[in-house]
C-alpha cells in the first residue's frame, strides 16, 4: 500500500474511533429539528400564504369554514350574567 | 431516526440504491445506520484532503451527511449513489474553502511565474515515497498543491472531474499538478537524499 492510501486508511481509523459517533449523533439531532420543522411549515405554511396574500388585496385561496355569527348562535345574550354558580 | 430504533427494513446485503429508496419508503433507522457506516469515514477523509483540519472536516461531515439525507428525495439514481454523495461532499467543501479565501493557488488558472519546463515526474516516485517522508513533503507545500495531490493520489479523483469541480480546464489542472509534483520531488530528494547520503 502507498502513503497515500495509508493516510486515508489513518482518516478513516481517526473518524472511526473518535468522531463516528459525536458526529451521527448531531446528524440525527438536525434532521430531526428538520423534518419537525418541515410538518410545522406543512401544517401551516398554507395558511400564512392565504394571509400574505389577502393582507396584499388579494381574494383568499382557502375557503373559510362557515361559524355562526352571534344574532345566528344560541346564546343571545353573551355578554349577560355570569351562571349563578352552586347553590348554598 | 433515533438510533435504538429495532432495526429491520435494511440489511448490510443491499445496494446502496435499494437502502436509499427503504430509506424514503420507511425512514428506517437501519437504513440511516448503514449509510452512515458506509459513506461517514469516507466523506471524512474526503473533507480532510480538502480541509486539512480534522474539527473543520468533523463539521463539514455533519453539514454533508445532513445535506445527503435531507436531498435523498431528489436522487433517483441517474448516477452512483458514492458519485451523488462524493460530489455533495467536494462541492460543499470548496464553497467552505472560497468563502474563507483560502486556498487561492487552488483555483488560479495560471501560474504568474511559471518555471522552467521539466520532465514529468513520473507516480511512482510519488507512491514510493514513506509515510513520514510523504507527510513531511505535504508539509511543505502550500494548502492547495496539498489539496491536489491528495485529491489524485489519496482519493483517486479524476483530471476531468477535478477540473469540473474546482472550475478550470483540463489542461490546467494536468500543469498544475505536473508542477506540484515535481515541487514535491525536490522537496523530497532536497530532505531525503541528504539524509540518505
Amino acid at each position: 500500500m502507498n502513503a497515500f492510501l495509508s493516510l486515508r486508511d489513518e482518516d478513516l481509523a481517526a473518524f472511526t474511533e473518535e468522531r463516528s459517533t459525536a458526529v451521527r449523533e448531531r446528524v440525527e439531532g438536525s434532521l430531526r429539528s428538520a423534518e419537525h420543522i418541515g410538518s410545522i411549515i406543512e401544517l401551516f405554511g398554507p395558511l400564512m400564504a392565504d394571509t400574505l396574500s389577502v393582507m396584499g388585496g388579494g381574494n383568499p385561496l382557502l375557503e373559510d369554514e362557515h361559524y355562526l355569527t352571534l344574532q345566528e348562535g344560541d346564546d343571545n345574550d353573551p355578554y349577560g350574567a355570569p351562571p349563578r354558580g352552586p347553590n348554598r | 431516526m433515533p438510533s435504538g430504533t429495532p432495526l429491520k427494513g435494511c440489511d448490510a446485503t443491499m445496494e446502496d440504491m435499494d437502502i436509499v429508496r427503504a430509506y424514503r419508503e420507511r425512514k428506517h433507522a437501519r437504513c440511516f445506520q448503514l449509510l452512515y457506516e458506509r459513506y461517514a469515514g469516507r466523506i471524512y477523509s474526503k473533507a480532510m484532503t480538502m480541509l486539512h483540519r480534522a474539527d473543520e472536516a468533523e463539521d463539514a461531515t455533519q453539514e454533508i451527511f445532513t445535506r445527503v439525507f435531507l436531498n435523498l428525495h431528489k436522487f433517483e439514481g441517474q448516477s452512483k449513489f458514492s458519485t451523488w454523495v462524493y460530489s455533495i461532499t467536494y462541492n460543499l467543501c470548496i464553497d467552505k474553502i472560497r468563502k474563507d479565501r483560502r486556498n487561492r493557488d487552488l483555483f488560479a488558472e495560471e501560474v504568474a511565474d511559471p518555471p522552467e519546463p521539466v520532465d514529468e515526474v513520473p507516480d511512482e516516485t510519488l507512491l514510493t515515497m514513506q509515510l513520514d517522508e510523504l507527510r513531511y513533503v505535504l508539509g511543505e507545500l502550500s494548502e492547495g498543491e496539498r489539496t491536489l495531490l491528495l485529491m489524485k493520489y489519496k482519493d483517486g479523483v479524476k483530471i476531468k472531474a477535478m477540473a469540473h469541480l474546482l472550475g478550470k480546464k483540463e489542461s490546467a489542472v494536468k500543469m498544475q499538478l505536473k508542477r506540484t509534483k515535481e515541487k514535491a520531488k525536490r522537496i523530497h530528494d532536497r530532505q531525503f537524499a541528504r539524509l540518505a547520503s
